[in-house]
């Protein structure tokens, strides 16, 4: 394919660019982070979302994490698959991400739940609010980087009020489905924990 | 299989079997949460996708409307680039331009077969290149200081030696 003049590539959103970057290998991952900072970035989003699954038998990745391969990295979204959720082991690598980040470089984290079920809601909330409790810990960054907790499958949020409380704002992605009911408890919750 | 028409952002409409649609799950949240029948006569909008890529998007799901549902266990799995069938690699030899308004569009319907056939597509134009081919491929400009990029090679070193 020839080179063309449009930069198509670098008007992809994000996650696109994590989405090409999860099918490189290591080497390949390492150059296209060389290649500027949009893709600095997109390596920093495979290399967290390969993590998930492979951490346990792929020291690989657990030495991009200790390396603070990360440190610049402006956008850091953590893509938590709950079926795959090892707490000690995602605790630990949470620590290392928001340890390493530097303040003046990051602008969000945002932490996506997939493929939780009901059952898991209270936890998923938990380590929400563990993540901003490490986060003044380390007193590195603010409790403002925190911006969002992206749900993305329905539940029933029953009782977690509480569990909000400190979480700046819910992105709740279009990807249902989503029931009335469900779609009005979350904004009667949004409304009440939202801190502007 | 009954037919549904989809509307692209510049108002064609596309006459299509439903079963063909249903390989988006975007398409198909519409039809089974927001009340879309599925009769002769509705349309499905879709804003985001224009003509010329949901031919080409109907295009890939008419061939692969028989392929098996990808499963939770598909995530897990060691990724790879080098199983892109010929149908497939003969499909995606297409500009630059077109190429990444299909991933656009696998992603905003919802196709995960045709999101990672297509990203597959770009990681191969990527792998085994330098940075500055890599550049130069895509017409990408290297927005790194000269401070930040030795940075950044220095934070690759430890693997690089491998």
């Amino acid at each position: 394919m020839e080179p063309e003049n449009q930069n198509f590539i670098s008007s992809l959103p994000f996650e696109m660019i994590g989405q090409i970057a999860s099918f490189l290998d290591h080497q390949s991952l390492l150059t296209f982070s060389r290649v500027n900072s949009l893709f600095y970035s997109g390596l920093s989003y495979a290399v967290v979302s390969k993590s998930w699954y492979q951490f346990s038998r792929n020291n690989y990745y657990h030495r991009f994490l200790q390396k603070d391969l990360m440190l610049h990295a402006k956008h850091i979204v953590l893509s938590i698959d709950w079926s795959l959720f090892e707490f000690p082991c995602t605790e630990f690598i949470i620590s290392y991400l928001i340890r390493g980040q530097s303040p003046s470089k990051l602008q969000s984290i945002q932490l996506e739940f997939v493929k939780y079920k009901e059952i898991d809601l209270k936890n998923m909330l938990m380590l929400a609010n563990q993540i901003r409790v490490i986060s003044f810990g380390y007193q590195k960054i603010s409790s403002s980087h925190l911006k969002t907790v992206a749900l993305t499958t329905s539940t029933n949020l029953g009782n977690a009020a509480n569990l909000l409380t400190g979480i700046q704002k819910i992105i709740v992605r279009p990807y249902g489905p989503f029931t009335a009911d469900f779609i009005e408890t979350l904004q009667t919750l949004i409304s009440t924990n939202y801190k502007s | 299989m009954p037919n549904i028409k989809l509307q692209s952002s510049d108002g064609e409409i596309f006459d299509t079997s439903l079963d063909i649609a249903l390989c988006s799950l975007t398409i198909k949240t519409m039809i089974d949460d927001c009340g879309i029948d599925e009769g002769e006569d509705t349309v499905v909008p879709l804003p985001n996708v224009n003509s010329t890529i949901l031919r080409k998007v109907l295009t890939w799901a008419q061939y692969h409307k028989d392929d098996p549902q990808p499963t939770e266990d598909d995530d897990s799995k060691e990724k790879r680039t080098d199983d892109i069938s010929s149908w497939d690699a003969d499909f995606l030899k297409v500009d630059q331009g077109t190429l990444f308004e299909l991933i656009l569009a696998a992603n905003y319907l919802d196709i995960k077969g045709l999101l990672d056939v297509t990203c597959k597509t770009v990681a191969n134009m990527i792998k085994g290149k330098t940075p500055e081919e890599i550049r130069k491929t895509f017409n990408i400009k290297n927005d790194f200081t000269p401070a930040e990029e030795e940075q950044v090679r220095k934070e690759n070193e430890w693997c690089e030696e491998k």
